[in-house]
This record gives C-alpha cells, sequence and structure tokens, in this order.
C-alpha cells in the first residue's frame, strides 16, 4: 500500500498537466511509469515528492500526506532525479554526511551502507572530491548512492537509465531489487523499455498526462488484445492510438 | 533581421535586465547605506588633502597613473550569445555592423566613468601636483576620453584576425596601458593639450585599419563569445552580492586549508542548514573573498580614523553590508531539489543561518572593536561603543535578517 494517488489532476500553477491520475505502487514491486516525453511522468513524480502541490485529488504515501505530515512524508521518500544535482561546496563524503544529518538517520550503520554502494560504484576513492566536477554518469552514481542508503519506504527513480554505463545500470538494478525484497516500493520512470519488462512487476502507461493502462505486463497484454506482445509493441501501439486520437 | 536590428533588439532586453538588478541591489536600506559610506569616504578624503602641504616632483606621475587605472574600467560589450557560433555564422559580414554599433554603445559607461574620475581626482591633483588648473583638469579628461575610444577600437579589432596574419604588437594590452600612461603623465607634467593631441593622433592612426582589417579578416566567434560571456559573469557576480542572481553559475574551490574550521562546525538534525551554510560560506567563490576584503580594508581605515562619531559609524555601516551582503545566500540552495526534500523544519533553516550570521559577523565585530580600542583608549566610552556594536549585531540577526528573510 506503499504510495497511492487518487484522481490527481495538477500540474503547474496555470495549466493542468495530469488529468484525473490514480494509480497505485505496491511495497515489494517495481512500478515502471511508462510514457511519451511530455506525457506527464516527471510531473507525477513532482507531485509525489511535493515539488508541485495538486489541484484536485491526493497524493498518500502509507497513509500520510503532504500537507498534514510533511516531514513524516519526505523521511519516507528517497529521490533519484532525472539531471543529477549537487552542492558545488560539498565533497562526495560531505554529500553522504549531509544527506544522514538531514534525514536524520544512524550515523554508523548509514555509513557502513554508503561505504558498500560506494565500492559498488567504484567511487569509494573519491571520498574528498567535489561531485560537482564529475561527468554526469558519476554524478548520477552520487544521487543513487545517497537516496539508497536512507531507510526509505518508496524510492523514486526518474530516467535511471540514460547516461549509467551497462556495469552500472546493473548494479544498480542489483540495488533496486534488493530494496525491493527488504518490501520497498520503487517507482522508477523510464523510456528504456527492454529493462523495465526484465525488471519491473507493474506498469503505469501515461499519455497526455492521463493513465491510459495499468498493471502487469500479462495485464496490458489483455488490455491492448495483444497476446505475444512485448512492451516495445504496446507502447507503440499506445502511442499510435495516441496519435489518432489527435487526429 | 538587419545585424543592426538585432543589436538594438539585444541592447534593449540587456538594459532592461540591468535596470532589474540595478533595482534590486539599490533597495531602501542600502541606498542609506552608500549615501553614508560615500559622505564617510568624502570627509576622509578632505581629510587627507588638508595633510598634504605642497606639491610633489612625483605628484604628476600619481595622477597620471590613477588616470592610466581608470581606463581600465568598462570595455567592449558586444552582448554576443554562445549560440551565435552557430545561428550567425552566416551573417558574419553584416556583424560588422552590429560591432561598429555595440563599440559606440560601450563607450556610454566609460565616459560617465571618466568624467567623474575627473572630478573626483581634480582637487587632489590641484594640491600634488605643481600647476595643475581647472583647464588642465579638463583638458585631461578629454584626453582620457580619446584614449578610451581609441581602446575600444583596439578591442574591436581584436574580433577579427587575418589567417596566417601574425596580430599586432599594439594589440597587447600591456602596450595601451604603458602608452597611455606616458602620454598622460607627459600631460600633467607640461599641459594636458600634449596628451589630447598625443592621443588624437594615435587614435586616428588606429582608426585607419578598422575597415580594411574587418574585411579582411575573419570574426573570432569563440573568442568573442568566450569573452562576453566573462563580461557578463564579472557584472552578474557584483549584482550577486547585493541580491540573488539565479543564472549565476557558482563555482568552489576546496581550500583545503581551512578543513580545520569546517570541521569544527556542528554535526547534528537540527543544523543540518549550519553544516551545508558553512561549508558553502567558507568554499564559495562569492561571499569569503568579498567579507575578507571587507574585514581587512575596514579595519585598516578604522585604524586612521580620530574623530569617534566617524568611527562609530563606519565601524557599524561595515557590520551592516557585510551581513547585508550575505542575506541572499538564504536562498542560494532552493535551486537544488533536496533542499526542498529535507525534512528539516523551515525554523531550523532560518536559525541555521542565524548562527552563521553571528559566526560571521561575531568575528567581525571582534577584531573591527581592536581599531576604536586602540585609537580612543580603554574608556568608558569606547567600551560603550564596542557593546553598541555587539547590540547592533544582536539586533541585525535577530530582527532585520529575521524580518528580511520570512517575506
Amino acid at each position: 500500500m506503499s504510495l497511492e494517488i487518487k484522481n490527481l489532476t495538477g500540474g503547474y500553477a496555470h495549466v493542468a498537466v495530469l488529468k484525473d491520475v490514480s494509480f497505485v505502487a505496491k511495497d515489494g514491486e517495481i512500478t515502471g511509469l511508462i510514457g511519451l516525453n511530455g506525457a506527464g511522468k516527471s510531473t507525477t513524480i513532482k507531485h509525489v515528492i511535493g515539488l508541485l502541490l495538486p489541484h484536485k485529488g491526493e497524493i498518500l504515501v502509507n497513509g500520510l500526506t503532504l500537507n498534514k505530515n510533511k516531514d513524516d512524508y519526505h523521511k519516507q521518500i528517497a529521490y533519484v532525479p532525472e539531471t543529477p544535482v549537487l552542492y558545488p561546496e560539498l565533497t562526495l563524503k560531505e554529500h553522504i554526511e549531509l544527506t544522514i544529518l538531514a534525514y536524520d538517520l544512524d550515523k554508523e550503520k548509514t555509513m557502513t551502507k554508503a561505504t558498500e554502494l560506494l565500492k559498488k560504484f567504484r567511487l569509494d576513492n573519491k571520498l574528498d572530491w567535489f561531485p560537482s566536477n564529475f561527468s554526469k554518469g558519476m554524478k548520477q552514481k552520487v544521487m543513487i548512492v545517497c537516496a539508497f542508503m536512507t531507510d526509505a519506504k518508496l524510492f523514486i527513480i526518474d530516467e535511471p537509465f540514460t547516461g549509467l554505463d551497462p556495469l552500472a545500470i546493473h548494479d544498480l538494478l542489483d540495488i533496486v531489487e534488493e530494496k525491493k525484497t527488504q518490501g520497498a516500493a520503487i517507482l522508477m520512470s523510464t523510456h528504456i523499455l527492454a529493462t523495465a519488462q526484465q525488471y519491473a512487476d507493474q506498469f503505469v502507461l501515461l499519455n497526455s498526462g492521463q493513465v491510459k493502462a495499468a498493471g502487469t505486463l500479462e495485464e496490458l497484454k489483455e488490455t491492448f488484445g495483444m497476446a505475444d506482445a512485448n512492451l516495445d509493441d504496446i507502447y507503440l501501439q499506445m502511442s499510435k492510438e495516441a496519435v489518432d486520437d489527435h487526429a | 533581421m538587419t545585424m543592426l536590428e538585432l543589436w538594438r533588439k539585444r541592447l534593449r532586453q540587456h538594459q532592461a535586465q540591468q535596470f532589474k538588478y540595478l533595482r534590486l541591489v539599490f533597495n531602501d536600506h542600502f541606498v542609506i547605506a552608500v549615501i553614508f559610506l560615500i559622505g564617510a569616504l568624502a570627509l576622509g578624503y578632505a581629510n587627507v588633502l588638508k595633510l598634504i602641504q605642497q606639491s610633489y616632483w612625483w605628484g604628476p606621475l600619481v595622477i597620471a597613473g590613477i588616470y592610466t587605472f581608470v581606463l581600465s574600467i568598462g570595455h567592449l560589450a558586444t552582448l554576443f550569445e554562445s549560440a551565435d557560433s552557430t545561428f550567425l555564422l552566416p551573417k558574419e559580414s553584416d556583424l560588422f555592423h552590429y560591432l561598429v554599433a555595440a563599440r559606440k554603445y560601450s563607450l556610454l559607461v566609460p565616459t560617465l566613468v571618466l568624467i567623474l574620475t575627473g572630478v573626483a581626482v581634480f582637487p587632489f591633483a590641484m594640491v600634488i601636483a605643481p600647476n595643475f588648473s581647472l583647464t588642465s583638469g579638463i583638458t585631461a579628461v578629454i584626453a582620457l576620453w580619446i584614449l578610451k575610444d581609441l581602446q575600444l577600437w583596439l578591442e574591436f579589432l581584436n574580433c577579427y584576425a587575418v589567417p596566417g596574419k601574425k596580430t599586432a604588437w599594439y594589440m597587447e594590452k600591456g602596450y595601451f596601458y604603458l602608452i597611455s600612461f606616458i602620454v598622460l603623465g607627459v600631460g600633467v607634467y607640461v599641459t594636458p593639450i600634449i596628451s589630447v593631441i598625443a592621443a588624437l593622433i594615435l587614435n586616428l592612426l588606429i582608426r585607419r585599419n578598422v575597415t580594411n582589417e574587418a574585411l579582411e579578416g575573419q570574426l573570432k566567434f569563440q573568442e568573442v563569445i568566450v569573452q562576453e560571456t566573462g563580461r557578463q559573469f564579472r557584472i552578474l557576480k557584483i549584482y550577486n552580492l547585493f541580491t540573488d542572481i539565479p543564472s549565476l553559475q557558482r563555482s568552489a574551490k576546496r581550500r583545503k586549508y581551512l578543513d580545520w574550521l569546517v570541521n569544527r562546525l556542528p554535526k547534528n538534525h537540527k543544523q543540518s542548514y549550519l553544516y551545508l551554510f558553512g561549508r558553502g560560506f567558507l568554499r564559495g567563490t562569492e561571499y569569503l573573498g568579498f567579507y575578507m576584503r571587507f574585514l581587512v580594508i575596514g579595519t585598516l581605515i578604522l585604524f586612521f580614523i580620530k574623530q569617534l562619531w566617524l568611527a562609530v559609524i563606519l565601524y557599524l555601516l561595515l557590520l551592516y553590508l557585510s551581513g547585508f551582503q550575505l542575506l541572499p545566500f538564504y536562498d542560494q540552495y532552493d535551486s537544488i531539489v533536496f533542499t526542498k526534500l529535507y525534512p528539516v523544519a523551515v525554523q531550523d533553516k532560518l536559525k541555521s543561518f542565524q548562527q552563521l550570521l553571528w559566526l560571521v559577523l561575531g568575528l567581525q565585530w571582534l577584531i573591527t572593536s581592536i581599531p576604536l580600542l586602540v585609537t580612543f583608549g580603554l574608556t568608558v566610552m569606547s567600551g560603550l561603543m564596542v557593546l553598541v556594536g555587539l547590540i547592533f549585531t544582536g539586533a541585525f540577526i535577530l530582527g532585520y535578517t529575521q524580518m528580511r528573510l520570512k517575506n
């Protein structure tokens, strides 16, 4: 019951990008948020983490809402943005330390976890560097480390596979898998459909700010009436329908 | 659209932007502080002038030096943008007119600076240089203006390069300043008419080349863009001292030698922002340098002021300006999404920022109190002044800062 979006209409101040979006990302599952450019994936994510406020509808994370329990709500969420953003004046180690302080985490336990993750991503020898000078992929890894060392219940990853090298993608999926077995919910937006199909348990197909279909791959096949299809085919079919709708 | 029209459009946008920033910088409190500061400086200047009893043989050299230094203010503003090297490539020859217009506009600000300098330097020149009259003062400004015009033509020429041809020796900046210094120095010694004539001859010699070089040469897009970006960055950095400029790319220096200070900052949940602000302040390139200069220069000036009331005003003013220029720092990290997600209360962020101010202004209070106590002795009066300084600091942090940052 981790993330629950109920009839969410929202977007920017005067432009409603999302129209009546509802879906659930369950604990112990990876939910793939799939859609064309501009379909509303990032807008949905911005609503969940509280950067945008709903015009209508409600977002619950384990029963908590942002306006009632701001801090407890945020403590449950870890977020990896699409474009890495880092503090120019903090070293890699200090980014980790600041996250520990801000989320009020146990210092030693979290440090051990972080060190493990850093080793995995081959960053453990760069602790004293400014990550804002790293390459995009390495910055992305820093963001992943900072997110996955927390005890969050809901992990939100926006387009995780762009910019990462194949080895890092593999490592990321390992970590996600681990969090999943520990019972966390994972919401992941992506274009890389082959990978999504392989790892996600559930899919939410967004188009023009509306949920076109949701469910497991089997359920999607049924919805679109394509028995032998893979996610790619379904995605193309959906986009085609969207174009037809427009015409 | 011709390139001349493009220039006009960009100039309008540029001026609108400058105006916007200037309005933000010169807000009510700041204007009052600046008026006081100018007043204090003028008074100090008058005091120094009284100390000089006679003219000296090296007086003209000092004057020529000041003049030459002022020539380094204001450069060719091309308003080039980085996309220009892609989109305007086919318009290269038409850009000649754009750049001519840009050069003309670039004279505007330096002209004002030169006139103001002429006025400000005049009383000083009267006492320190023999035979310096009002006519000399006016003539010198005219010579300066012709030299500035020449400098901008040189910078214009520098936008072009003829492939395979070596750049002329006079394109080297050092020569311009050296020759200007000589021309101005001779003028102040003998009569500034000489400077005007010499500057005019040099100016015409350079102008002769302009059309040829531009027709023969190629526009150095990359270089011109890099220069303009640098110029804009320097301007924005100044604005950024007083208000928050979102487009400004911040940079950081590791400054390992400050780690002993960094490591003393507290580490706990409630003070998460102090952790961030402290490091940002000590390693950022915007605030620390300004603060240190302010502290050193302010302390030095305070050592030389013998009037109690003036010293106290300056002492408090320095505290105010130091704190004031740090206020935009509060919002510095707002563009980084995590700052919005951290489960840290806004009150704790404000508290952390106030703690940073206590550290920064507290140190300044301690240091700038020293010249007060030295000059006016360990009396009840000076003790009282130092106490006033502390109360002022507290009022600034707990009252003013709180009020400014809450809305």
